[in-house]
């Protein structure tokens, strides 16, 4: 074998060639251990091939070369074994080697070692990196480069439930759909790697969130020859953030609550919360316990109740709720039809069968959800409860604060409950937390039905005041006082009230308007009283007013008795005189031309005689209007006339006009348009007073010159008597009023605005009515109408 | 007679019937003064103002009624009062009123009648006292008859 060790082939294999005595000391060996070993060929021969192996094989080497000799076996047998190197290292080694045999003599041991060491070392890391795979819990799966499951952990197989078998050859198409898989392919291929999450339905239907991580092997993109994919069950992970999203939810309800009534919020949100979590509730609503009230009462809200309390009116409800909320922790009966330890079976089976109940107390009372399931309820929905009640507490103590803060003290409280105003304290979106307990007694509805009820004060508002309380409203929520608001409302029996409003905002310590308060009065009483009292006045004024002017007609008809004979003596003796005077002149005259005939042609004495006889026509004239004046006031002042009795009106005209004669004159043409008229039962005085009255107005009316247009008819069982005059007219404005007592545009001085007022109450006493149409500009026509009688 | 406190008054009807009739006319501007003229003196017919000072028409007249039943009494007034007018006209007896201011021809009817109702009340009581002493001349004419034919 001595050529063996020469052979340029052998001498250039990678692999140790060698030949052994009997004994097993080198007899040659090529160049390859030098590499393998460390040793140069020469050194090594003669020497024993076992003090190169690893002391710990040494035995079995040993043991094995022995054996080949005993039984002469010459078939090429491999072994393997670790070898120490000059410098100690310690190297793996694949032996193949077969010992030759002279008959039963052994010639010599031939054999190729090859180094196996890097080999060995990677099939130590894939042990581990197997044993790493199979036993981690989160699922492992390699992949071909076209995508075929390869291999995969148990873990992967539980998370699936396909077994090897199954999965061998299939995409992962099978477990998270064509098109999603392809989509985390197509991404792979371009960004060389997928993280992200995926919902793998297992083999039982079931959909499971998972995690996977997914990388390439042996090299990028398509040059990848496998895929190596980590996955995760999330799911727990998945549920727990559900958990936490509709824990939020509820909370952030509850944080929004800024006014009991805000509880309707918190109960939706739990609702939608449960059904999220898919927790098989029927209902779940709140009770609040009022301990001040004695009994201790209760009002509870369900999400179910569309927005409305319910008052408890059993006692032993009640108590079952008081004891649940003074034991402080969760009170949970999972089937009532297994135990029913608070003995509400009956009563909660009223509707539906309930048969699992849970009351979570928080600081007012208790949140309460049920289900007709029995065991519906987890620990964990428990103590989502207790968390969320735990903020419910918080928001029930800051509404609460917020109410106290309006109503801090009791003294402000018996303000707030005087019976004269209704305070009203609202949240800034619209809920109303107090309103005093007068409300019942001025509307009829109950503090309770505003609690309830968010709407209740837009229908009672009249429609047309709507808008401007809502401005109102909005202005105050926006940090602005109003104050005298005036609107209608509406009581329960439909009777308009007037209230009189003024909203205030109610701020937090960090100035944020988190409530108004309204202060409401009652005005209608006010109103009416006000309304009244200006009604007495008016009859008061004029009753005054025609008292006045009785008395001044009164006085006016005395002194105009005294006038009218302190006038008609002086007058009588003019009169008389002046005739005396007349027929003396004649008397003269007659004896003059008598006796001196030629006095004819004396001018002087003619013109004489002439003057003499203008003269006393002069005063006649002058005495029958003194006389016609005379008469005229005698006839007007005929108040003190109380008994009614059938005049001619044409003749009360002409008396008042004739006492106007000297305003009208040349100035003012009057135009008497009069119908054929029957006498009519009246104070003749009184109607003579309107008839100047109007006759007067008519006049200053015209101011300078101007037509007064007098028409009197019959009309039926009446009589009218239009004065139109073509003066400036009544302003629209002003044409209500002219019949009221002190009214006048005449200015001081000129008119007392009592003229057309007496008018009016005459004309009304007579059973008549004065009716009046103007045109500025153009003129007015009053129009009295009389019934001829007899009258009231 | 002419009773009126008003001077202008009495001038202008003294005037006027010193113009038109030939009556002796008595004017006092005081119902006192005219009262102690009657007691002396005969009166046909009185004028007097309703109102005056010292003493009302009606008084006055009623006085004269006392005095001179025989007179006719004429009452002047300034005021149109009918009804005291027409108590007066009962109480008193007053052949006519007149109100102020009066008419002249008016007057002086009213004065005529109630001259001519005077002469006429005297001519009837002349003539009733004619009759009685007619009457009594007869009477006692019979009885001497009686006592001489007895």
């Amino acid at each position: 074998m001595n050529a063996a060790g020469r052979s340029p082939i052998l001498e250039n294999l990678p692999d140790i060639v060698y030949a052994l005595d009997p004994q097993g000391k080198v007899l040659s060996v090529n160049r390859a251990v030098r590499t393998a070993l460390g040793y140069e060929p020469q050194e090594l021969i003669g020497i024993s091939v076992f003090e190169l192996v690893h002391p710990e094989d040494r035995p079995r080497v040993q043991a094995s070369f022995a054996q080949a000799l005993l039984e002469r076996d010459e078939a090429v047998r491999t072994v393997e074994f670790r070898m120490v190197g000059k410098s100690g290292q310690i190297g793996h080694f694949e032996v193949n080697r077969r010992v030759l045999f002279d008959g039963a003599r052994p010639l010599r041991s031939e054999g190729i070692a090859r180094d196996v060491s890097r080999r060995k070392e990677l099939e130590a890391q894939l042990r581990l990196y197997h044993e790493v795979i199979i036993s981690s819990q989160d699922p492992i799966a390699i992949l071909d480069a076209h995508g075929r499951y390869l291999e995969e952990n148990p873990a992967f197989r539980r998370l699936t439930g396909y077994g090897t078998e199954e999965l061998r050859g299939q995409t992962p198409g099978l477990l998270i759909g064509e098109e999603r898989a392809a989509q985390i392919f197509r991404q792979l291929q371009a960004q060389g790697s997928f993280l992200g999450e995926v919902e793998v339905r297992t083999r039982e239907g079931k959909v499971v969130p998972v995690e996977i991580s997914v990388s390439p092997l042996g090299g990028d993109g398509p040059r990848a020859c496998c895929y190596v994919g980590f996955a995760r069950d999330i799911s727990e992970r998945k549920r727990l953030e559900a958990r936490r999203r509709v824990l939020q939810q509820m909370r952030e309800a509850v944080l929004r609550m800024q006014g009991v009534e805000d509880v309707e919020e918190v109960l939706v949100a739990i609702g939608a919360g449960l059904d999220q979590l898919g927790v098989p509730y029927q209902n779940c609503g709140i009770n609040v316990l009022d301990l001040d009230a004695a009994p201790p009462a209760m009002r509870s809200r369900s999400a179910s109740r569309d927005g409305r309390w319910l008052i408890s009116d059993n006692p032993a409800s009640v108590n079952t709720v008081m004891r649940m909320w003074q034991a402080g922790q969760p009170t949970y009966r999972p089937d009532l039809e297994a135990d029913d330890p608070l003995g509400e079976r009956q009563y909660l089976q009223k509707r539906a069968r309930i048969r699992a109940v849970l009351d979570v107390p928080f600081a007012q009372g208790t949140l309460a959800v049920n289900s007709t399931q029995p065991n519906a309820f987890a620990p964990e929905d428990v103590a989502l409860l207790q968390e969320l009640a735990e903020g419910l507490s918080e928001a029930f103590r800051r509404c609460e604060d917020l109410q106290r803060l309006a109503l801090s003290q009791e003294s402000y409280r018996t303000l707030v409950e005087t019976p004269d105003l209704i305070v009203m304290l609202m949240t800034t979106n619209g809920h109303y937390t107090y309103v005093s307990p007068q409300v019942r007694e001025w509307l009829g509805y109950a503090p309770e039905e505003f609690y309830q009820d968010t709407e209740i004060f837009q229908r009672l508002v009249h429609p047309e005041h709507l808008a401007q309380v809502n401005a109102a409203f909005a202005r105050a929520a926006g940090g602005e006082e109003v104050r005298r608001l005036e609107f209608h409302w509406r009581d329960r029996e439909g009777h308009w009230r007037w209230a009189e409003q003024a909203l205030f905002p109610i701020r937090d310590q960090g100035g944020a308007v988190r409530a108004v308060q309204a202060v409401v009065q009652d005005i209608t009483e006010k109103l009416k009283t006000l309304d009244e009292l200006a009604q007495a006045n008016r009859e008061v004024n004029r009753a005054q007013a025609q008292l006045m002017q009785a008395e001044k007609m009164a006085a006016l008809g005395k002194l105009v008795a005294g006038i009218a004979h302190e006038i008609n003596t002086p007058l009588g003796a003019i009169h008389s005189m002046q005739d005396t005077l007349v027929r003396a002149v004649e008397k003269l005259r007659s004896a003059v031309e008598r006796d001196f005939p030629s006095c004819r042609q004396h001018p002087a004495m003619m013109q004489a005689f002439q003057v003499l006889q203008d003269a006393h026509r002069v005063i006649e004239t002058g005495t029958r209007r003194v006389t016609d004046i005379v008469r005229g006031l005698r006839n007007f002042a005929r108040l003190d006339e109380a008994e009614r009795k059938e005049a001619d009106i044409h003749g009360c005209l002409e008396d008042a006009l004739l006492l106007i004669h000297h305003d009208l004159k040349n100035r003012v043409q009057v135009v008497k348009e009069y119908g054929e008229l029957p006498p009519v039962l009246c104070y003749p005085g009184r109607l003579n007073q309107v008839f100047l009255n109007l006759l007067n107005n008519a006049q200053q009316a015209i101011g300078g010159e101007g037509v007064i247009h007098i028409a009197t008819h019959r009309q039926g069982g009446e009589v009218c008597v239009a004065i139109r005059d073509s003066g400036v007219g009544i302003p629209p404005a002003d044409l209500p009023r002219i019949f009221d007592p002190g009214f006048t545009t005449k200015g001081v001085g000129v008119g007392t605005g009592l003229g057309l007022s007496i008018c009016y109450q005459i004309v009304q006493d007579h059973g008549g009515r004065i009716e009046v149409e103007s045109q500025p500009g153009q003129g007015s026509t009053f129009t009295v109408t009389l019934p001829l009688g007899p009258w009231p | 007679m002419l009773v009126d406190d008003e001077e202008m008054v009495l001038t202008s009807l003294r005037s006027f019937l010193n113009l038109e009739t030939e009556y002796r006319i008595q004017p006092f501007l005081s119902p006192g003064q005219a009262l102690d003229y009657a007691a002396g003196n005969e009166v046909n017919l009185v004028i007097s103002d309703f109102l005056m000072p010292e003493m009302d028409g009606i008084s006055f007249l009623a006085r004269m009624r006392e005095l001179r039943p025989d007179a006719t009494r004429i009452i002047l007034t300034g005021y149109a009062d009918k009804e005291n007018a027409i108590k007066a006209i009962n109480e008193v007896g007053i052949f006519q009123y007149i109100e102020k201011p009066w008419d002249n021809d008016a007057l002086l009817i009213a004065i005529r009648n109630g001259l001519e109702k005077q002469r006429l009340l005297k001519d009837l009581e002349r003539r009733i006292a004619e009759i009685n002493k007619a009457y009594a001349d007869l009477s006692r004419i019979q009885q001497e008859i009686l006592k001489t034919f007895a």
